[in-house]
């Protein structure tokens, strides 16, 4: 045989195709080797962690459910066809099908229906107890419950057949809450739980709230969500249309879209908090800059066109205060104008608008923000006014943050730890400043401008709660109707921003309604959503109220004078007396005294009424 | 051994023979034993079928032996045409099994025209092959590429994933056979596993790394698939314009690598669009089994337990328990191996793994002495396919081969698959008798 170019390739490829055969001969020699059980060897499935709220809320949990099958090698060939009606009765099937599959299917082991609730398994394990259901298994397999229903739908999410995640923190988290893998014959596994930080009471009484804001305007969806103002967590979050995740499948799935984190809109003149904020930190304008209204902003280019947009009323003479207040468009324009395009851009970035806030909810939109070359001479005035930008509800609030802690703009959270089945804590939420937006003063300047906004002239009096100080700015903006691509006239988002208490900030609140019917100013209808969700936050959390029962003191308290004791002609009783007041008796000559222990005095000798003749020895004893 | 006055009979191989009868005794013994039920009933009737087949296959491969596979190497070209047609007819008025509709015939008997397909394939690409020895490789390695991409997409569209997959295996053993030059045969190796890499990428990311990479997604997520692709495409154009300009190596192999990578990703995104993610599931979930252990998984983690089961000397016929208790969906189909290695033990499966080995080399020894080139290329086409299906059928039972649906020869239940592979014998012997003529 010739060693030729023929005769190698050959070999090889009579070597790769040996190579393939040993490694599979080498599997099985390991597997037949190894001591093998018997029976369906199915690993078990393990148990998905639990949501819960910031205290111990359970709104997640895992609980059994039960797969019917046939396994038809057991099944009576004489009693099934007579038993299978019962059974079909049992889960709401027609008996033929079942029939059908027995007779005809391909496969020895099918599933006649997946997930029943308990009782029903119950009801054919007894069944099959008694000799009946020869063949019938019931499987128990992992189910998701949500005990608090509709609850918090939007955050908590729902999970999918094999007990997945699907939407929600059950998705975004699934991988924490998803049991390990587990191998045949190894134990059961848990999944990791998560804490949120919604608190259930105030999320229920906060979803109240929504709910009858939009029964009463008819809106497409309201959203309306609270955060603590000074480390970012989330106290409640709600998106109305909700849905119980218990039967999603039950609700449309417009049901299922959460408008919190997922839809992005023109704010509208709310945003006007933010550009003020923007322009006053980058020293565009002062405290006291004032502008003139007009009914309008009115600006003619170099070209000689003239751009305008109209104000609601002619303010008069407005300055920074006054725009918030009055909400005029006119007077932000142009203290936009006085603004550098980057300078202002930048600064909405660092106040987190065109980024996602990082609550960790899936699909968050990061909204949007045009760079300054992509600007019209329009876009400054506009923006500044809350259109021509798109924001999420959760930047909204992000941003509001900034605002109330003193220039410092905080990533919002919705969870606050993640547990590990053991009870120790796999990771807690710490509370992160992304950066200073703007200085301490201008947060300040800002909330104090805001704070008139709820004063009786102010857009946003609606939203003012009695004895307590709110800053408030409410908006209506334009939508943009999908099918013309222009600003519709029917259509609006009518939304408000609300921080309190003023003079130390704890609380931020938004609520937008999107698309009322009727009514649709921000200031009219979302403001009053924003009152009452704010007195159920003030009966929630402590936060001191201007007519609340308070006890008040002096500061100063009466006590009465103690003088040393003194010992005459017979003893006094000195039992109780304090160490302090028996130093006197040291400094006498004539008596010899004796103090043994610290404290009061609990034992004397002499007794009390004796006669004091100099010279004598007085013990005194002290505990 | 030659007796002049039947030289014919005297020249078949015997050993190839015995191996082929023996697999399919055993096969019908097993067929019988996954019939049977733990308490002794027998539940299904099909090992009589099998023995019916059994006795058809046996006559057409003695037929085939004598007819002169010359006479059948003029008819290939008709069988091909004749077998795309029924193919078609399958596909548009066939019956529905398990979900795909690639069966034709009447009342109980019917037979899957794909399987039988295989061979007619193998006999007009042995034709083709023979044909065109003397024109460029790259041309007949498109044609033979398109004679098998048509009955192979008809295959896939019913949709029958496993035995669409057989034509390449098939292809690439001709094209071996063929003398094609070692770097084309390369290239068709890499892009295929390319191909076979990006498909399965986004179900493997998803489930068996299970948890989402950083970068991965740009080789499946639309848009930036189809950029990825464009840069590879791009730097393919430059390499190759650089290798005709230069004649420099490097920018050879750059552009061998670049184009495998570039029709790897091409083919993985139009299987994205064909496959079902369920077909990709069960190529993976091999893997990892406990990642699906009560769907695709199932099979798997019951079948390596009826291995362990069986031990070194199994458990004796008719007393697996993993096997009676039906433990096995489609047992004496796809997961036939499994009942032999739980009752005959690793001796038994030593004993299939053999005879498989006895008729392969069989195969190799034909082919060294055939008289002509079509013959040396039918026997490689006529291995590939038993090999393949050999080792991806025992490696799934064993949990290192992707679940494909691919039966085992000889021994799975069924008429057409156990009449291919019979014909297929017969002709192996038919060409083996006339080495001498």
């Amino acid at each position: 045989m010739k060693w030729d170019n023929r005769t190698i390739r050959f070999a090889l490829a009579i070597a790769a195709i040996s190579s393939f055969a040993i490694v599979i001969l080498f599997r099985y020699g390991i597997l037949a080797s190894q001591v093998g059980g018997t029976g369906p060897q199915i690993p078990e499935t393990g148990e998905r962690g639990t949501i819960s709220d910031r205290n111990g809320r359970v709104l997640a949990m895992d609980s059994p459910l039960y797969n019917i099958a046939i396994w038809r090698p057991e099944t009576d060939q004489e009693a099934f066809p007579v038993e299978v009606r019962r059974l079909a009765e049992l889960l709401g099937m027609e008996s033929e099908d079942i029939l059908a599959r027995w007779k005809n299917g391909s496969s020895n082991f099918f599933y006649l229906k997946k997930r029943v609730v308990p009782q029903l398994a119950r009801a054919i394990q007894g069944a099959k107890a008694d000799g009946a259901f020869s063949g019938v298994v019931v499987e128990k397999v992992a189910g998701r419950f949500y005990p608090e229903k509709r609850l918090g739908s939007h955050l908590v999410g729902f999970v999918g057949d094999a007990n997945r995640g699907l939407a929600g923190i059950e998705l975004k988290y699934d991988g924490d809450l998803r049991p390990p893998r587990s191998r045949p014959g190894d134990k059961a596994t848990l999944g990791n739980s998560i804490i949120l930080t919604i608190d259930a009471n105030l999320q229920f009484a906060l979803e109240e709230v929504a709910r009858k804001a939009q029964v009463s305007t008819k809106a497409q969806a309201v959203i309306l969500l609270a955060g603590d103002a000074r480390n970012g967590e989330i106290l409640a979050y709600v998106a109305i249309p909700d849905f119980d995740p218990n039967e999603y499948f039950s609700f449309p799935d417009t049901a299922w879209y959460d408008w919190a984190a997922v839809s992005h809109y023109e704010p509208g003149s709310v945003f006007k908090v933010f550009s003020m904020a923007s322009a006053l930190d980058l020293g565009a304008i002062d405290r006291n800059t004032s502008f003139t209204c007009g009914g309008a902003y009115r600006r003619t280019t170099p070209g000689g066109e003239t751009i305008t947009i109209k104000c609601l009323s002619d303010h008069g003479v407005v300055n920074m205060t006054g725009i918030l207040e009055y909400s005029c468009n006119s007077g932000a324009g142009q203290a936009a104008d006085r603004a550098a395009s980057v300078d202002f851009y930048n600064k909405l970035i660092d106040f987190g608008f065109g980024e996602r806030s990082g609550v960790t909810l899936p699909s968050e939109s990061p909204g949007s923000l045009r760079s300054p070359e992509g600007w019209s001479l329009r876009s400054k005035p506009t923006i500044a006014m809350g259109q021509e930008i798109f924001v999420t509800a959760t930047q909204m609030l992000a941003a509001a943050t900034a605002i109330a802690d003193g220039g410092l703009l905080l990533k919002p959270t919705v969870v606050r730890s993640v547990i590990k089945p053991d009870g120790a804590t796999a990771w807690e939420f710490q509370p992160t400043v992304v950066r200073r937006t703007i200085s301490k003063e201008t947060s300040k300047t800002i909330l104090a401008a805001m704070e008139a906004g709820s004063g009786i002239k102010g857009t946003g009096y609606r939203a003012k709660v009695d004895d307590i100080r709110m800053a408030v700015k409410t908006g209506t903006a334009q939508m943009i109707d999908q099918t013309s691509r222009r600003y519709s006239d029917t259509d609006f988002i009518a939304s408000t921003l609300a921080i309190f208490p003023v003079e130390d900030p704890r609380i931020v609140l938004y609520g937008a309604i999107v698309k009322p019917e009727g009514e649709t100013f921000g200031g009219r209808i979302a403001a009053p959503m924003i009152r009452e969700a704010a007195e159920a936050i003030l009966e929630q959390e402590d936060i001191l109220r201007g007519n609340s029962q308070v006890i008040t003191h002096s500061g100063t308290i009466n006590l009465p004078r103690l003088s040393s004791v003194a010992i005459g002609s017979t003893m006094p009783d000195l039992i109780g007396t304090p160490k302090k007041l028996l130093l006197g008796l040291l400094l006498r000559d004539d008596l010899r005294v004796r103090i043994e222990g610290d404290g009061y005095v609990v034992r004397q000798t002499p007794e009390p009424g004796s006669p004091v003749e100099s010279g004598m020895e007085i013990m005194l004893e002290l505990k | 051994m030659r007796n002049p006055r039947n030289p014919l009979f005297w020249n078949i191989d015997f050993a190839a023979f015995g191996a082929a009868i023996l697999l399919a005794v055993i096969g019908i013994l097993s067929i019988f034993s996954s019939g049977v039920t733990a308490d002794g009933n027998i539940i299904s009737n099909d090992y009589m079928k099998q023995v019916m087949w059994a006795a058809v296959g046996l006559a057409l491969m003695i037929t085939l032996v004598f007819i002169d596979y010359r006479q059948i190497k003029d008819y290939s070209l008709g069988l091909y045409i004749l077998f795309i047609v029924i193919l078609i007819y399958t596909r548009l008025f066939g019956r529905v099994v398990n979900g795909a509709r690639a069966w034709i015939g009447v009342g109980e008997l019917g037979i899957q025209p794909s399987e039988f397909t295989k061979v007619i394939v193998i006999l007009f690409l042995a034709r083709y092959l023979d044909n065109s020895e003397h024109e460029p490789a790259l041309r007949r390695i498109i044609i033979a590429f398109s004679i098998v991409a048509l009955p192979m997409v008809l295959v896939l569209s019913q949709p029958d994933f496993g035995t669409a997959l057989v034509f390449l295996p098939i292809l690439f053993f001709m094209l071996v056979v063929a003398g094609i030059e070692t770097r084309y045969l390369l290239f068709l190796a890499v892009a295929g596993s390319f191909t076979m890499g990006f498909t399965i990428l986004p179900l493997w990311e998803k489930y068996i790394l299970a948890k989402p990479s950083s970068f991965l997604f740009v080789f499946y997520r639309e848009p930036y698939d189809l950029l990825v692709l464009l840069v590879i495409a791009v730097i393919a154009a430059i390499a190759s314009w650089g290798f005709i300009s230069f004649k420099k190596r490097y920018y050879y192999w750059i552009s061998w690598i670049s184009i495998a990578l570039s029709v790897g990703m091409g083919f993985s995104l139009l299987a994205h669009k064909v496959l079902k993610e369920y077909q990709v599931m069960r190529l993976i979930v091999f893997l990892d089994p406990s990642i699906d252990p009560r769907g695709s998984g199932w099979n798997i983690l019951q079948s390596i337990t009826a291995i362990g089961s069986g031990g070194f000397s199994g458990r004796g016929f008719l007393l697996g328990p993993q096997s009676h208790n039906k433990y096995i969906p489609q047992q004496s189909t796809d997961f036939i191996f499994s009942i032999v290695a739980e009752e005959w033990g690793f001796l038994g499966g030593v004993l299939v793994f053999g005879l498989f080995w006895l008729l392969l080399s069989r195969c190799v020894a034909i082919m060294r002495t055939a008289r002509d080139s079509f013959s040396r290329y039918a026997t490689g086409g006529i291995m590939g396919m038993i090999f393949f299906h050999f080792m991806i059928n025992a490696g799934m039972a064993m949990g290192i081969m992707p679940i494909t649906g691919i039966p085992l020869f000889f021994l799975s239940y069924g008429g057409s698959s156990l009449l291919t592979v019979m014909m297929a014998v017969g002709i192996l012997l038919g060409i083996s008798a006339r080495r001498y003529q």
